[in-house]
């Protein structure tokens, strides 16, 4: 991997180091392709040396597709601040409770597909973060709870 | 990566949902979970959006996810065939079996990209030596 931007030089440091020994193979093979397919801006104009024409191959047909980014959306979930003690709780009651993923190492069973809630709530009540007195957190938009959705861990995927 | 009809997250988790607040739909959202769910994007994470080799650990980003590109609209006897095999691994636990419809799943979803088997071997990583600087070491 090479970057060729000026933003990620900790890239270009560790790629050097791990693909010396083989950079003039790689490199002959990007120069075969058009680099106009090769460096990219959607992707930072990073180039994998290691991607040869088979893998341009796929991602060809992968850009006869739209991008997620034009009709998709993402969010984090409910950021506690300094009040995840008063906002996530197993304790049921009161009209705000509402069931939470908290996450695997809460106690959830989080899997390809489908997961199991494992009994915590979020107290979703935004008059709880009483920013005069130094509290913070960000419940986001109802909308993305309540509507249907798919949820991504963001340290169990494998990427 | 999995369906969630109304149950809220830590920030722990990303939810991913279409634009329109309208369309995010059961039967819509889980399509796009067989495609999201593939070893393709996982593939085109590793070699394109943000490159790594071998088992090198990448946090999930949201940057990384929107980058990847795939049908807006799936039509026809494919979504059926789709939403057949996604609704039976919904009412399956994890396991042997429920491997072998995501296997399933899968072929649907590099059939959606026109993938040769060559370039689906590619994808699941038995199609090529990738060279490693590491392994190169150990075995010299």
């Amino acid at each position: 991997m090479l970057c060729l931007g000026q933003e990620d030089k900790s890239h270009f440091t560790s790629t050097v180091w791990a693909y010396d020994d083989v950079a003039d193979d790689v490199t002959a093979v990007v120069r075969a392709l058009d680099k106009a397919e090769v460096i990219l801006e959607e992707f930072e104009y990073v180039v994998n040396l290691i991607a040869d024409a088979e893998d341009f191959s796929i991602l060809r047909k992968v850009h006869l597709h739209p991008p997620l980014n034009s009709y998709m959306q993402c969010h984090e979930g409910v950021h506690t601040g300094n009040m995840r003690d008063v906002l996530f709780t197993r304790d049921s009651k009161g009209r705000h409770r509402k069931k939470l993923f908290y996450g695997a190492s809460a106690g959830d069973d989080i899997q390809s597909y489908t997961s199991h809630w494992s009994g915590w709530y979020v107290n979703y009540n935004s008059a709880l973060v009483d920013k005069d007195n130094g509290l913070y957190a960000s419940l986001r938009d109802r909308r993305i709870f309540d509507n249907p959705k798919l949820y991504i861990t963001r340290t169990g995927n494998p990427f | 990566m999995f369906y969630d009809e109304s149950t809220y997250a830590s920030n722990n988790f990303f939810s991913l949902q279409y634009k329109d607040y309208d369309q995010n739909i059961s039967a819509k959202l889980k399509l796009v979970l067989a495609v999201i769910q593939s070893p393709l994007l996982n593939y085109f994470v590793r070699t394109f959006a943000c490159p790594r080799i071998g088992s090198t650990f990448i946090e999930t980003k949201i940057l990384h996810l929107l980058k990847f590109r795939a049908p807006s609209d799936i039509l026809g006897a494919t979504k059926a065939h789709l939403e057949k095999l996604v609704e039976k691994r919904l009412g399956m636990e994890a396991g042997a079996k429920a491997e072998a419809v995501e296997r399933e799943i899968d072929q649907v979803v590099y059939g959606l990209y026109g993938l040769t088997d060559q370039e689906i071997k590619i994808v699941e990583g038995s199609g090529k030596r990738k060279v490693s600087h590491a392994e190169d070491s150990e075995q010299n």
